[in-house]
């Protein structure tokens, strides 16, 4: 034992001499890796001379990312650097304005903003990030249109309106998102005709036409180029103060007699992280200036009813102040928020938090003095099926909780929130229980197998990666990991394992930080 | 037609079109084969360098990156068992299989072949019925795409054998996973413990990093399976011309079964992808070999993923409706180009439609060329030393599911997917299942609440489609059971 023990402390002292002379050049790498970022500029410093970041909330393919890159794709002409489209989904645009917000307030991060950020900022209580931005340029708008099928007999808007009388709630409108800003429209636009209409949400708008042309719906509420998806479809009412030049057979709400509804559009702009210097500022309104005043820009938003229209950042600010309260209202109204900026905790409606806590904490000692038990009996080849049976039961116990306070059932919406989490969990408590009963009945002899010591170093050493990388940084940590990993897993190669090294960090640099704009983890220490 | 397909043919047949499919092609090939990146990001990233070309030249890169990405996906599935999309999972149960028992050569040859195929049987159909097709594809309701998730469900019964019971359990824990998030009709937030990044649920990718890739490392370094194959074992067993047109009619349903399911908006190649495999395993002769490297599975599951390419652009071009995420970036980059995707496009510019219907045949065949040349290089991944190989897989696994949404919050939850998935798999607990439950899970959910929305429970029984395709996924859930002993576990997990 001491003789294995004082050759491996030698194979150590011998593979951490060789690997002495390589640890300094990859450490200069690493040094110099992140001087090949964006270094952060100082307000006075010529601008701009780095890329310029365009931030978009969605996956590419959304409108709001066709705008980002067509601007980008524009403003080439008359930029010096790149306009470059990031894509950052997730949460409604929270994610994208999360990073936008992080970045330093140097000018080289924009986000391209709609109107659909502001109603989801209200519905899930963040309105903190709509108070941090700096809302630069409004620059485009499209007013919402109702879309039938000309098969399904409605081919105007007395024939909805009729048809809505007759159907009661029972008329089906279309389009995307719930409490989003399509959603809020619709509702307004029921509102103000005195009609009822009952939402059906879809993942997106493409979905939402696709059922409408397969008559599923009565109407679709969405941007008046959706109507080019086929000769069937018939813009019956646009929600705009005058009939579009792309669409002059469509009435506006107005000439139907149906007012207040002319701001019923979605907006397309432009936002910065507060505290960009005014210089700054002044570039990127030049910028967008020109953009706007461009043929080409111009030629490419023809025949899609949409407006271009420049708005300052004083005017954009006031709208998205009142779009802000707008939303907060008939949310409300909706039901979708309890009360005006309340936070999304609450839109959970979960209010029983004490009789959650004390049950997860309940569940959680169940499970550890279950465990200790069966490790310590004769089921101790059982223990590790059974907890993890025990494990997942509980989860669904605490979700099954957790869905008391979960919108319930409505004449809308007769599942409810809860149904289908329910149904699961309903499935699952047997099945689980069953298998339970198959091992207790069954008890075959499992092997016990042997302590995976070799893996749980290995797994140390990669939580150890994860959790340092925010520390260190993805370089300094990847560093350290890779040639760690490799040598608990018995690899004593020293050349290879600086090449890999060296391979693996400029693989990740060129590839993932150059080419694909993924902004790795720099950690505190730089 | 066939005049606009001639001229469109001529328009392809020239260095530039033949230079942007092989480039695109190579491209597709690279990201589909890098955990993380999706078909949808190779195509968007690369959109920007299209803007100086002219519109036809453009979207022949861009469908080649497509179709290079949705083979790409099953590279990593059966090299290394990280399927770089949810549809390449179905392929990584027996591609990786035939890996782990030294025939690696064999899957690639076969994922490639059949892909290649299957991509042409989607074109063709594409080109001859898109209308027909679109037509249909609009009439589905929400309860038919409810029931045509659950007949992908009902897939379980065949994916497990014996271990039915505990594929069940896998795929309600994928199911109840994809509950987690806000909820998609009411837009309240369930079980996100008022946390953030969990509004969005968990992510797919990092979920599939975790689950397949993690844990096959974790695993291999607990049985200290460190042993290297060498390519001289392994070289002479590329598939015959036999061993091809055994596969045939596997490949030509599975092909079929693609297309027409990936012209269903929403739906897409996953679904086609299980289904396909399931059906391939009960027309099998020998359906004992699924999952223990079928070249029939590899096959079927391929097949599917391929033609679902086909039939994604039939909404696409015929009604401008993006059925995924790869074909929304199309729309938009079509857009750029100053083309409306719809009816309109096929009056407006047929030699430009028609041209693409002949640039995604060309960029089919060449898929075999290109494939089969990258498929010498991709089997020398078992010629890696395991330790290296394990460490790269782990760092590409962190910075994949970090580059989805650049959050420290997806690598977390994929090493924690990576853990589960271990855990699971060592109680052989099958881990196809979860990711089924976790792709099919919100088609299901959000399908079965519109459908009552709209036309209240009775629609599920009224709808005859409906009715049918219940009925079927209920006798695809029971047939296996019926047959099946619980008590015995003959067959190892499926995974």
């Amino acid at each position: 034992m001491i003789c294995f023990q004082s050759v491996q402390h030698s194979a150590f002292k011998a593979c951490c001499k060789r690997v002495c002379w390589w640890l300094p050049a990859l450490l200069s790498l690493l040094l110099c890796l992140p001087s090949l970022q964006a270094t952060e500029a100082e307000p006075s410093d010529p601008f701009p001379t780095q890329p310029i970041r365009i931030v978009v909330y969605t996956s590419p393919g959304g409108l709001i990312d066709l705008t980002a890159r067509r601007f980008a794709d524009i403003a080439r002409r008359y930029s010096e650097v790149p306009l470059v489209v990031i894509n950052r989904p997730g949460g409604g645009g929270i994610v994208a304005f999360e990073e936008a917000l992080q970045r330093p307030a140097d000018g080289y991060t924009l986000l391209a903003v709609t109107r659909s950020n502001i109603s989801k900022m209200v519905a899930t209580g963040r309105e903190d990030l709509i108070e941090q931005l700096d809302w630069h340029s409004y620059i485009m708008h499209n007013p919402h249109v109702l879309i039938t099928n000309r098969q399904s007999g409605l081919t105007s808007w007395q024939q909805l309106q009729a048809d809505a009388v007759s159907k009661g709630d029972r008329q089906l409108w279309l389009g995307a998102d719930i409490g989003g800003v399509k959603h809020v429209s619709g509702v307004k636009m029921a509102k103000q005709a005195g009609i009822q209409m009952r939402w059906i949400p879809y993942s997106s708008g493409g979905q939402a036409i696709a059922a409408l042309l397969g008559n599923m719906g009565d109407a679709y509420l969405g941007n008046p180029r959706d109507a080019l998806a086929s000769d069937d479809l018939t813009l019956v009412a646009v929600a705009a103060s005058e009939r579009l030049a792309d669409f002059p057979e469509a009435p506006t709400f107005t000439e139907l007699g149906i007012p207040g509804l002319e701001q019923e559009l979605i907006w397309r702009g432009f936002a910065l992280r507060q505290g960009v210097p005014e210089q700054r500022r002044q570039w990127f309104r030049q910028l967008i200036y020109q953009v706007s005043q461009d043929p080409d820009w111009q030629a490419s938003w023809a025949n899609d009813g949409v407006t271009l229209a420049y708005k300052d950042s004083t005017a954009f600010q006031a709208l998205v102040a009142r779009d802000t309260q707008e939303f907060q209202y008939y949310l409300t109204e909706i039901g979708l928020l309890r009360e005006p900026g309340e936070r999304s905790s609450l839109l959970a409606g979960i209010g029983e938090q004490q009789a959650r806590q004390f049950f997860t904490a309940s569940l959680l000692l169940i499970n550890a003095v279950l465990a200790l038990v069966l490790f310590r009996s004769s089921w101790r080849s059982h223990a590790a099926e059974l907890m993890i049976l025990s494990g997942i039961t509980s989860l669904a116990l605490l979700f099954y909780l957790m869905t008391v306070s979960l919108p319930p059932p409505s004449t809308a919406d007769m599942v409810g929130a809860q149904g289908v989490p329910r149904l699961w969990i309903y499935l699952l408590l047997p099945l689980a229980l069953y298998q339970v009963a198959l091992i207790l009945r069954h008890p075959k002899k499992n092997r016990l197998r042997k302590r995976p010591r070799l893996l749980f170093r290995f797994l140390s050493a990669m939580i150890c990666y994860v959790l340092l990388i925010p520390i260190l940084g993805y370089w300094l940590a990847s560093l350290l990991y890779l040639p760690a990993g490799l040598y608990l897993l018995k690899y004593r190669q020293p050349k290879a394992m600086l090449a890999l090294t060296t391979g693996w960090l400029l693989f990740s640099y060129l590839v993932f930080q150059r080419l694909l704009y993924v902004e790795l983890p720099v950690g505190m220490l730089l | 037609m066939i005049e606009h397909l001639l001229a469109g043919s001529l328009s392809v047949l020239a260095w530039w079109p033949l230079l942007a499919i092989l480039a695109g092609l190579v491209i597709g090939i690279i990201v589909g084969a890098i955990p993380g990146l999706s078909p949808s990001m190779g195509v968007a990233l690369l959109v920007p360098f299209t803007y100086g070309m002219s519109p036809m030249l453009a979207l022949i890169l861009l469908l080649a990156i497509y179709i290079g990405a949705s083979y790409g996906g099953s590279i990593t599935a059966i090299t290394i068992n990280a399927p770089g999309t949810a549809s390449a999972v179905v392929t990584a149960i027996d591609g990786h299989a035939m890996t782990r028992q030294g025939r690696p050569a064999k899957a690639l040859g076969i994922s490639i072949v059949t892909s290649a195929v299957a991509g042409m049987i989607g074109t063709v159909v594409l080109m001859l019925f898109s209308q027909p097709l679109a037509a249909i594809a609009v009439t589905f309701h929400p309860a038919e795409y409810f029931a045509l998730a659950l007949f992908g469900l009902a897939t379980i019964s065949s994916l497990a054998g014996a271990n039915w019971l505990k594929a069940f359990i896998a795929a309600i824990i994928g199911l109840l996973i994809n509950t987690i998030g806000t909820d998609p009709i009411s837009g309240a937030d369930r079980f996100t413990f008022n946390y953030t990044p969990l509004s969005d649920g968990f992510l797919l990718i990092p979920a599939l990093i975790g689950l397949f890739a993690l844990s096959e490392v974790f695993s291999r370094i607990e049985q200290r399976d460190f042993r290297v194959r060498h390519l001289n074992e392994v070289q002479d067993s590329w598939p015959s011309w036999l061993e091809y047109w055994q596969l045939k009619w596997v490949t030509l349903r599975s092909a079929l079964i693609g297309t027409l399911i990936g012209i269903f908006p929403g739906a897409g190649a996953t679904i086609a992808s299980f289904i396909s495999y399931d059906i391939a395993k009960k027309r099998s002769q020998t359906p004992e070999q699924f999952g223990q490297g079928s070249s029939e599975g590899v096959a079927a599951a391929e097949a599917a993923n391929s033609g679902s390419v086909g039939g994604a652009m039939v909404p696409l071009l015929t009604l401008g409706i993006p059925g995924s995420a790869t074909t929304a970036v199309l729309v938009g980059a079509m857009m750029i180009h100053k083309l409306n995707p719809g009816p309109q496009l096929f009056l407006s510019s047929p030699e430009l439609m028609y041209g693409l219907f002949a640039a995604m045949l060309l960029a089919n065949a060449a898929l075999l060329l290109v494939g089969l040349a990258g498929s010498r290089l991709w089997i020398r991944v078992t010629d890696i030393p395991k330790p290296v190989l394990f460490v790269l897989i782990s760092l590409m696994a962190v910075i994949g599911a970090y580059s989805v949404r650049n959050s420290m919050f997806d690598v977390f939850c994929c090493l924690g997917f990576g853990i589960l998935g271990w855990v699971l798999k060592r109680k052989d607990y099958p881990l196809a299942p979860v990711i089924l439950g976790m792709v099919l899970g919100s088609i299901a959910e959000t399908n079965f609440r519109r459908a009552v929305m709209m036309d209240g429970y009775e629609v599920f029984l009224t709808r005859p489609v409906s009715a049918i395709l219940l009925g079927l996924a209920l006798l695809s859930f029971v047939l296996p059971l019926v047959r099946t002993n619980p008590t015995t576990r003959k067959h190892p997990p499926t995974d």
